[in-house]
């Protein structure tokens, strides 16, 4: 199964998630998706998804300079982050209980 | 900010901002923020290539721009040359011309015509890299190789070239590729028209080669009504042509037919290494070969009914 495809769809509450936990600049952001074990997301995903959320109000942005180069733009979860989070949470617990009770059944069809 | 990258990130940053250069510069530059300080980050960091790890730039502007929601351009990102844009400019106002728009359907329908041309056309191209002739009699036929392996080429061709009409007709080849094949056309349909020019006003029978290289003063030999013989084609009285024929007057001389030094003129030799010009008739090597020729080359000929007259012998029996 294609996980790439998978991660496409949420990606945006992942991103959320991470964020929300604590501000991160996108290299950060993209590291700690990884080590929540979401090896397969691209960086480029990552980044663009991050520009999104921010242009559609999810993420504020403020720059701190960084002793390792250049400045670092990171992001905080806004008020409507947080909704759509909550919304993504409900959302996606519904989904997967339901797809799990789905895939078990037909687990269990299949080893009979 | 750039100046802190290592040479290896900043290309690839270049080539980044290439491939979204079609997007306002400030957009581009909010989309490429975060990837600039992961590179010089990751550069830090060590390891394998960008490359290895990020991918093709190509590809990695591409995940970027859908991820972050902006619309794929319809056509590749357009390319900084004012010539290609500008090609690019008429192209463009001439597909929007209601002219072009009439004619279109009509031209769809000839374009097979087209495939078979331009197939041709390819092949002229091939034979004139590579300083070939065209065959002497079938002045159509390109000499590459052999006439046969010639012709077979322009039939491969034609098949190639038909199958790609086909395709691109289907909506087959996108973006760079589909635009240089439409390049490719439009150098060939350049490259169509000596070509053509070439296989229409054809025929060159040998016996044309034969006269630019014979002095155009009256020369000593063998002479027909004061003018200089061509040649001399002997038939059986069946009508069956004969060759290496080998004549001699009266006096047991050789009726030679000599021409300037001409490496296409095919002369018998003798035992001794002696040319035999009084050999008939005279034929030619394809240029550059030593094959003969259309080796059947002889004028059609209306024989007469040929009726053996009676020997005197018969006459004076009784």
């Amino acid at each position: 199964m294609d996980r790439s495809q998978l991660l496409r769809g949420i990606l945006d509450a992942a991103v959320l998630a991470v964020v929300a936990d604590e501000d991160g600049y996108g290299y950060d952001v993209l590291r700690r998706l990884r080590a929540a074990g979401l090896t397969d997301v691209g960086d480029a995903s990552v980044y663009g998804t991050l520009r999104r959320l921010y242009r559609g109000g999810a993420l504020t942005t403020y720059v701190m300079p960084s002793d390792e180069g250049p400045h670092r733009r990171y992001y905080g979860i806004t008020a409507r982050g947080v909704a759509l989070l909550d919304d993504a949470r409900t959302v996606w617990a519904d989904f997967s209980r339901k797809l799990n009770a789905l895939l078990e059944v037909s687990l269990e069809v299949q080893s009979r | 900010m750039t100046e802190a990258l290592g040479p290896e990130p900043a290309a690839y940053l270049a080539a980044l901002r290439r491939a979204l250069s079609d997007l306002p510069a400030d957009e581009c530059d909010d989309l490429l923020v975060d990837v600039e300080a992961s590179l010089s980050q990751s550069d830090s960091d060590g390891g394998e290539g960008l490359l290895a790890r990020l991918g093709p730039p190509d590809r990695f502007a591409a995940e970027l721009r859908s991820a972050a929601g902006i619309p794929v351009p319809a056509a590749p990102a357009p390319s900084r040359s004012a010539l290609t844009s500008a090609t690019r400019d008429v192209l463009r106002r001439l597909d929007s011309s209601p002219m072009i728009a009439r004619a279109r359907p009509v031209l769809r329908e000839l374009s097979p015509i087209w495939w078979l041309v331009r197939a041709y056309a390819a092949c002229a191209v091939l034979l004139v890299a590579l300083g070939g002739h065209w065959d002497l009699l079938r002045p159509f036929v390109p000499l590459l190789g052999s006439a046969r392996l010639g012709a077979a080429i322009v039939v491969l061709a034609a098949i190639a070239s038909v199958v790609i009409g086909v395709r691109m007709r289907r909506g087959g080849f996108q973006g760079r590729r589909r635009a240089s094949w439409a390049a490719l056309n439009v150098g060939l349909a350049i490259a169509a028209v000596p070509a053509l020019v070439h296989a229409v006003r054809a025929p060159i029978p040998s016996y044309q080669i034969n006269l630019a290289a014979t002095p155009a003063l009256p020369t000593p030999g063998l002479n027909e009504n004061g003018l200089p013989a061509q040649n001399i084609y002997a038939y059986t009285r069946t009508g069956h042509p004969l060759y290496d024929v080998l004549l001699y007057d009266g006096f047991g001389m050789p009726l030679d037919i000599t021409t300037g030094p001409d490496p296409q003129r095919r002369v018998l030799m003798t035992s001794r290494g002696l040319p035999v010009y009084n050999s008939f008739p005279i034929r030619y090597y394809q240029p550059g070969t030593n094959v003969i020729s259309h080796p059947a080359a002889a004028p059609p000929i209306a024989r007469p009914k040929i009726v053996t007259p009676p020997l005197a012998l018969h006459r004076s029996r009784r």
